[in-house]
C-alpha cells in the first residue's frame, strides 16, 4: 500500500474501476426520484420497485465482476487511498446486496397490501442507503467511513418510519433516531480523538502512528478506540446499547426490519473488522477484551431477554442481538494472534455466519409476514396451527428457526461451530463454552414458536382450516431462504472453499 | 461390500426424497412400497455388509478430507466395524418390519406420506450415526435422530398429551446432547481430533494437551460427559422420563424409537467410544451404579402400570438399564448381545402391543381387555414368544443375552449389582407375563361392541409378528454353546478384548431361570386363576408402595416442584428487576442530571431517555473500567 503524496486528477474511469456497483445504485436512486417527478403516481408505485431489483442484480453482476478484476489486478483504490477495492469489500457488498434484492421482493407485497406508503422514495432510500453500507465496507479514511455510516443511517430512520399511519413505526423510528444520533456522536468523538493524535483519517497510516505512539499516548487512544467501539456497538445492537433494537424491529415494516436485521448489521461488522484491524493490529492483543465482554454481554442478554418476549418481532429483534454477540467473537479471537492465517480464519468465519444469517433471517421474515397478516396480530400465538394451515410454510419456518438454534444439517448450526472451533482454535476457551451455553439457551425459545407451529388448533375439530397461502414474492424469498440455510448447512465445504480463494485485503 | 457400506443410509434418505417429492396426493400402496422397498435394499446391503466382516474382519475408515480450521483438518466418511456392522443389520431389520407393519396400522391417516417421510428419515439418521467414524459426525447425525423422534412422537400433534410428549422428549434428551457436545469438544481440545481412531490413540498414551487437570481425571471426566448424552437418548435413570411419555406418539414409532434407533443410540454410542470408558474405573463404577438402579427402578414402576404401552415402554428402560450396567463391568460382549436380542423382542412386543390396540379401536387399558386369545391367536402366540424372550426362558433370545449380563455382574465381584438383576428380572418376568394373562386369557372386560369387532390383523400385521417372533426365538443362539459364542468372537475381531467370555457359574441359567419362573408363577396366580386377589395387595399393607410405584416414584412431580417451578419463578424475578428496578434506577439518575430536559418528553413514552441514558451510562462504566485498568485514572 504506497501512498502517493500531492494531487492527483481523477477520472471517471478511475472512480468507474473502483466503485462501479456504488455508482450505479446512486444513479439508479436519482433516475427513480426523477422518474416519480414525469410519470403518473400509479405507473411509478408499480415500475419503481422493478427498478430497484434491476438495479441491484446490475450492482451484483458487477460486483462479481470486480472479484476477477482483483484476482487479475490486485485491489485498487482511489484518490490517495480513501477508498478501496479489494475482496473484503466485495463479499460484504455481496451480501448487502442480496440482502437489499430480498428485502425490496419482500416489500412488493408490502406495498400492495399498504397503499399510503411512498413507492418511490421508499425504493430509493433503500438503495440509497445500500450504497451507505457499501462504503462502509471499502472505505479506507475514517471521514469516508462516517459518511457511509451515516448515508445508512439516515436512510434507515425515515425507511422505519414510512409505514405511516402506525403509531409504533414513528415511535421505533424516533427512538433509532435519538440512540442512532448519540451512537454518530460518539464515533465521531473517539474518530476525533484518534485523528487528534495521530493526524491522520487514513486508517491505515492512522495505525502505523498508533503503533508508535501508544506506549505514550495510551490513555487517549484508548479512549477514541472505547469511544468508537460504543458507537459502532449501538449500530450492530451490542448489550448495554442494545435497546433500541426491539422497539425499533417491532415498528418497522417487516421488509425494513430485516434489512436492520441483515445488511445494516453486516455493515456495521463491516466497518468495526477493517476499522480495528487496520487501525488497532499490534495493540489488538491489549483491545480485544473489550470487545470479549461485549460479546459476552450480549449473547449472554439477549438469549435471556428473549425468553420472556411474546411478540414475534421483538423475539427475533432479542435473537438478532444474540447473533450479534457470536458474530463478535471471530474478531476477538484476532487479540490471540493478528497473524494473516487467524485473519483469514477469523474473517471466513464471519462471512460465513453472516451468509447464513442472511438466508434464515431473510426467510423467517417472509413466513413471519404472511402469517401476521393473516391473524392480525405479532405474537407467537399467531402462529399457532400453522403446521395444519399451511404445512410448506411451518416446514420452512421450523427450518428457519432451528438454523438460528444452531440445528445440524442447518447454516446455524455450521456458522456457530466454524465460529466456535475458531475461538477453541485461538484458546478462547471460555467464550466458546460461552457461545455454546447461551445457544442451549436460546432452544428453549425458539422451541415455544416451533411448539405453536406445530401442536396449537386454531380452529374446532371437524371444521375446514382454511389455508393459508404465500403471495409469489414471499414464496420466492422462502424457498431462496431454504435452499440457501439448508444448503450451506448441509455442504458448508463448498462455501468455505470460495471464502478460502479470496484475496480479502489484496 | 464394505466400502459401500454408504449405501445404507442412501436408501431411506432416497426414500425420504422421493416421499416428499410426490407429496401428499401419493396412494398409501406407493408410498409403503417405497418405504419398505428402500428399506428392504438398506437390509440386503448390510447383510452383505455382515457376512463380509464375518469373513474378513473389518476394514479401516474411509475418511474425506471435509474442511481445515485453523491448525485442524476435520474428515467426514464411514466405516465399518464389528459392532456397527451387527447394528446396520438390526436396525436395517426392524426397520423394515416396522415399515410394512405401519401400512395398515396408518391406514387412512390423513397424514400417511408425512409419517412414512419422517420413519425414513428417522432410520437414515439412525443408521448414518451408526457407521459415523467420528464424533462430530456422530453428534450431528444424534441431533437429526433427536429431531426425527419430535416429530414422530408429535405425529398426532392435534393431541395435546402428544404435543407434550414430543417436546418434552426433544427437551429432556437435550439436557443429555450438551454433556455430549462438552465431552466431544473436551475431547478435541485435548487430542485435535474428532476421530475415533485418534482419540482412543491418545486416550491409551494418556497424551492430552491440557494441563488443567490430569490425563485420568480428564478421561473420567469426557467419559462421563459423553454417558450424560447416552443418559439422555437411552433414557437412564435420572433422564428416564422422557421414554414412556413418547408412546403417545403412533406403536410402529415407539416399536422404531424402543428397538433399532433413537434409544439404542446412546447405548451403541458408549459401547462404540468403549476404549474411552474402560481407561476410567470411577466412570465404569458410574455408568454400571446408574445402569443398575435404571434397571431395578423402572422394572418396580413396570409393576402396576395399566397402560400396555406402558408397562413395555417401563421394560424398555429397565433392559437398557441391564446393558448399561453391563457396559459398566466390562461385559462388553454381553452388553451388545442383549442389545441386538431387544431390538428384536421389543419391537415384536411393541407391534403386537399395536395389533391389539388396533383390533380394540386405539384402546390401550388392559384392564378393559382379555380374552382374546381366541380373537387373536397369532398375534396372541407372537406376544407370548416376545414376553417369554423379555422374561429370560429358555432357549428364548432373552435368556442367553440377561444370562451373559448376569454373569458378567457377578464376575465383577459386585454382588449388590448382581443382586439388583435377578430382582429386575423378577419383576420382569412378573409384570409381562401380567399384561400377557390380563390381555389375552379370562374374559372380555371392554364392552360388547368392541368385543364383536375385535379381529385377527392381516398378513401385513401378522408377517412381521412372526419373523420377529423367530428371530426373538433364535438371536440368542448367536451367542451361546450352540454356535460356541461365534458374536463374542465376532465382535472380538475389531480388536476391542474386553469381557469377552465371563467365566461361567454353572449355577447361574438354573437361579436365572427360576427367577423368572418364579415371576411367571406369581402373575399366574395372581391374574389367570385368581388366587391371590391383586386388590386386596394394592388396597392393604402394600399400600404405600403401590402407590409408589403407580407414581412413577412422583420423579416427573419431583421435577415440576424442584426444577421447573423455580426456574419459572427465577424468570419472573429477573423480569421484575429489569422491568421495575433496573428501570427505576435509571430513572432516578435521570432525574438527578436533567436528562429529562433535553426535551424528548413529547415521545411516547419515557423509554427513549431511558435508553440513551443506558447507552450513555454503558459507555461511562466502560471508560471507567478501561481508564481504571491501564492506570490511567487513579
Amino acid at each position: 500500500m504506497n501512498l502517493t503524496t500531492g494531487f492527483t486528477t481523477i477520472t471517471f474511469s478511475d472512480v468507474w474501476h473502483v466503485m462501479a456497483p456504488e455508482l450505479i445504485m446512486i444513479l439508479a436512486g436519482f433516475a427513480i426520484l426523477l422518474f416519480d417527478l414525469f410519470v403518473s403516481k400509479g405507473t411509478s408505485r408499480r415500475l419503481s420497485p422493478w427498478l430497484g431489483v434491476v438495479t441491484v442484480i446490475v450492482a451484483i453482476v458487477l460486483v462479481i465482476r470486480n472479484f476477477g478484476v482483483v484476482a487479475a489486478e490486485g485491489p485498487g483504490q482511489l484518490s490517495n487511498m480513501l477508498y478501496v477495492l479489494d475482496d473484503y469489500g466485495n463479499v460484504f457488498k455481496l451480501i448487502f446486496l442480496f440482502g437489499t434484492l430480498f428485502t425490496l421482493i419482500m416489500s412488493i407485497d408490502f406495498f400492495k397490501k399498504n397503499p399510503l406508503v411512498a413507492v418511490p422514495e421508499y425504493t430509493y432510500l433503500l438503495l440509497f442507503g445500500t450504497v451507505g453500507a457499501m462504503t462502509m465496507a471499502s472505505a479506507f479514511d475514517l471521514i469516508t467511513l462516517f459518511v457511509g455510516l451515516e448515508i445508512l443511517s439516515i436512510s434507515s430512520y425515515i425507511l422505519v418510519a414510512m409505514r405511516k399511519g402506525n403509531s409504533k413505526a414513528t415511535e421505533g423510528a424516533m427512538k433509532y433516531l435519538v440512540i442512532g444520533s448519540i451512537a454518530s456522536a460518539f464515533v465521531l468523538y473517539g474518530m476525533s480523538f484518534i485523528y487528534g493524535i495521530t493526524g491522520q483519517t487514513n486508517i491505515a497510516l492512522g495505525g502505523q502512528m498508533i503503533a508508535q505512539m501508544w506506549m505514550e499516548m495510551q490513555p487517549v487512544l484508548l479512549l477514541g478506540f472505547l469511544l468508537m467501539l460504543v458507537g459502532f456497538g449501538v449500530k450492530i445492537s451490542l448489550v448495554p446499547f442494545h435497546q433500541w433494537a426491539p422497539d425499533t424491529y417491532e415498528g418497522a415494516a417487516n421488509p425494513i426490519t430485516s434489512f436492520l436485521a441483515v445488511v445494516s448489521k453486516a455493515a456495521g461488522f463491516a466497518l468495526i473488522i477493517r476499522t480495528f484491524i487496520w487501525g488497532f493490529a499490534r495493540e489488538f492483543g491489549e483491545l480485544y477484551i473489550y470487545l470479549a465482554i461485549f460479546a459476552a454481554l450480549t449473547m449472554i442478554v439477549g438469549n435471556v431477554a428473549a425468553l420472556a418476549q411474546k411478540n414475534i418481532k421483538r423475539l427475533l429483534a432479542y435473537s438478532s442481538v444474540a447473533q450479534a454477540g457470536y458474530l463478535l467473537i471471530p474478531l476477538v479471537t484476532l487479540g490471540k494472534g493478528t497473524n494473516e492465517h487467524n485473519i483469514w480464519l477469523a474473517l471466513g468465519e464471519t462471512v460465513f455466519y453472516l451468509a447464513g444469517y442472511l438466508f434464515m433471517t431473510m426467510g423467517a421474515f417472509a413466513v413471519l409476514t404472511a402469517v401476521t397478516r393473516e391473524a392480525g396480530n405479532e405474537t407467537i400465538d399467531a402462529f399457532r396451527g400453522l403446521y395444519k394451515r399451511s404445512p410448506f410454510q411451518a416446514v420452512a419456518m421450523s427450518v428457519f428457526l432451528l438454523s438460528m438454534a444452531g440445528m445440524p444439517i442447518t447454516a446455524g448450526f455450521f456458522g456457530k461451530f466454524y465460529i466456535f472451533l475458531g475461538a477453541i482454535n485461538t484458546g478462547l476457551y471460555w467464550l466458546a463454552a460461552l457461545l455454546f451455553v447461551t445457544s442451549a439457551i436460546a432452544f428453549y425459545y425458539y422451541f415455544g414458536v416451533l411448539k405453536a407451529i406445530f401442536a396449537g388448533e386454531t380452529s374446532e375439530e371437524g371444521t375446514a382450516v382454511p389455508k393459508l397461502g404465500l403471495p409469489w414474492s414471499l414464496n420466492l424469498i422462502v424457498w431462496i431462504g431454504l435452499i440457501g440455510t439448508v444448503g450451506l448447512g448441509v455442504f458448508p465445504n463448498l462455501f468455505l472453499d470460495v471464502l478460502n480463494g479470496l484475496h480479502w485485503f489484496g | 461390500m464394505v466400502e459401500y457400506a454408504w449405501l445404507v443410509p442412501l436408501f431411506p434418505l432416497v426414500a425420504y426424497l422421493l416421499l416428499f417429492v410426490l407429496g401428499r396426493r401419493a396412494q398409501e400402496g406407493v408410498v409403503t412400497a417405497i418405504a419398505v422397498l428402500a428399506s428392504l435394499a438398506a437390509f440386503v446391503v448390510s447383510l452383505m455388509i455382515l457376512s463380509e466382516v464375518q469373513a474378513n474382519g473389518p476394514g479401516a475408515p474411509y475418511m474425506f478430507h471435509w474442511l481445515t480450521v485453523g491448525s485442524y483438518t476435520l474428515s467426514m466418511g464411514y466405516e465399518v466395524t464389528a459392532l456397527n456392522a451387527m447394528m446396520l443389520a438390526v436396525v436395517t431389520f426392524v426397520s423394515t418390519l416396522v415399515f410394512l407393519f405401519s401400512k395398515s396400522y396408518m391406514k387412512g391417516d390423513e397424514r400417511f406420506v408425512v409419517f412414512y417421510q419422517y420413519l425414513s428419515l428417522f432410520v437414515f439418521s439412525m443408521l448414518g450415526l451408526v457407521i459415523s467414524p467420528n464424533l462430530l459426525q456422530v453428534y450431528i447425525f444424534w441431533e437429526l435422530v433427536g429431531l426425527c423422534s419430535f416429530l414422530l412422537v408429535g405425529f398426532w400433534y392435534y393431541k395435546p398429551e402428544a404435543a407434550a410428549a414430543a417436546k418434552k422428549a426433544f427437551i429432556v434428551t437435550r439436557i443429555g446432547d450438551v454433556g455430549l457436545f462438552i465431552g466431544i469438544m473436551l475431547l478435541f481440545v485435548a487430542t485435535g481430533t474428532f476421530d475415533y481412531a485418534g482419540v482412543f490413540q491418545a486416550v491409551e498414551s494418556k497424551n492430552f494437551a491440557i494441563d488443567w487437570i490430569s490425563p485420568e481425571a480428564f478421561i473420567t471426566l469426557v467419559a462421563i460427559l459423553i454417558f450424560i448424552g447416552a443418559i439422555g437418548k437411552s433414557a437412564q435413570f435420572p433422564l428416564h422420563t422422557w421414554l414412556p411419555d413418547a408412546m403417545e406418539g403412533p406403536t410402529p414409532v415407539s416399536a422404531l424409537i424402543h428397538a433399532a434407533t433413537m434409544v439404542a443410540a446412546g447405548v451403541y454410542l458408549v459401547a462404540r467410544a468403549f476404549p474411552i470408558f474402560a481407561a476410567s474405573e470411577t466412570a465404569l463404577t458410574v455408568i454400571a451404579v446408574i445402569g443398575g438402579i435404571t434397571a431395578i427402578f423402572a422394572a418396580l414402576i413396570g409393576l402396576t402400570q395399566n397402560d400396555i404401552k406402558r408397562v413395555v415402554a417401563y421394560s424398555t428402560v429397565s433392559q437398557l438399564g441391564y446393558m448399561v450396567m453391563a457396559l459398566g463391568v466390562s461385559a462388553y460382549v454381553a452388553s451388545v448381545f442383549h442389545l441386538m436380542t431387544h431390538a428384536f423382542f421389543k419391537a415384536l412386543l411393541f407391534l403386537a402391543a399395536g395389533s391389539v390396540i388396533h383390533a380394540l379401536h386405539h384402546n390401550q387399558d388392559i384392564r378393559s381387555m382379555g380374552g382374546l386369545w381366541k380373537k387373536m391367536p397369532v398375534t396372541g402366540w407372537t406376544f407370548l414368544i416376545g414376553a417369554l424372550a423379555l422374561s429370560g426362558i429358555p432357549p428364548f433370545a432373552g435368556f442367553w443375552s440377561k444370562d451373559e449380563i448376569l454373569l458378567g455382574a457377578y464376575a465383577s465381584g459386585n454382588t449388590l449389582l448382581f443382586v439388583i438383576g435377578l430382582i429386575a428380572a423378577f419383576c420382569t418376568a412378573f409384570y409381562i407375563f401380567r399384561v400377557f394373562f390380563m390381555t389375552f386369557t379370562g374374559e372380555f372386560r371392554g364392552d360388547k361392541d368392541t368385543w364383536d369387532h375385535a379381529h385377527e390383523s392381516g398378513p401385513v400385521m401378522t408377517i412381521p409378528l412372526v419373523l420377529l417372533a423367530i428371530m426373538a426365538l433364535v438371536s440368542g443362539l448367536f451367542n451361546s454353546p450352540v454356535t460356541d459364542y461365534a458374536l463374542a468372537d465376532f465382535l472380538q475381531a475389531g480388536g476391542l478384548h474386553y469381557g469377552a467370555h465371563p467365566e461361567h457359574v454353572s449355577w447361574m441359567p438354573y437361579v436365572a431361570t427360576l427367577v423368572a419362573l418364579a415371576g411367571i408363577g406369581l402373575a399366574y396366580l395372581m391374574y389367570k386363576t385368581k388366587s391371590i386377589n391383586p386388590e386386596r395387595l394394592a388396597n392393604g399393607a402394600l399400600r404405600p408402595l403401590y402407590n409408589l410405584s403407580y407414581n412413577k416414584f412422583y420423579v416427573d412431580e419431583i421435577y415440576h416442584y424442584a426444577i421447573v417451578l423455580p426456574v419459572v419463578w427465577i424468570g419472573r424475578i429477573l423480569n421484575f428487576i429489569d422491568k421495575w428496578i433496573v428501570d427505576g434506577i435509571v430513572r432516578l439518575v435521570g432525574q438527578g442530571t436533567y436528562v429529562g430536559a433535553l426535551g424528548l418528553k413529547y415521545a411516547q413514552n419515557g423509554q427513549v431517555q431511558t435508553y440513551g441514558l443506558i447507552t450513555v451510562l454503558g459507555a461511562v462504566v466502560l471508560l471507567g473500567a478501561a481508564m481504571y485498568a491501564i492506570g490511567g485514572v487513579r
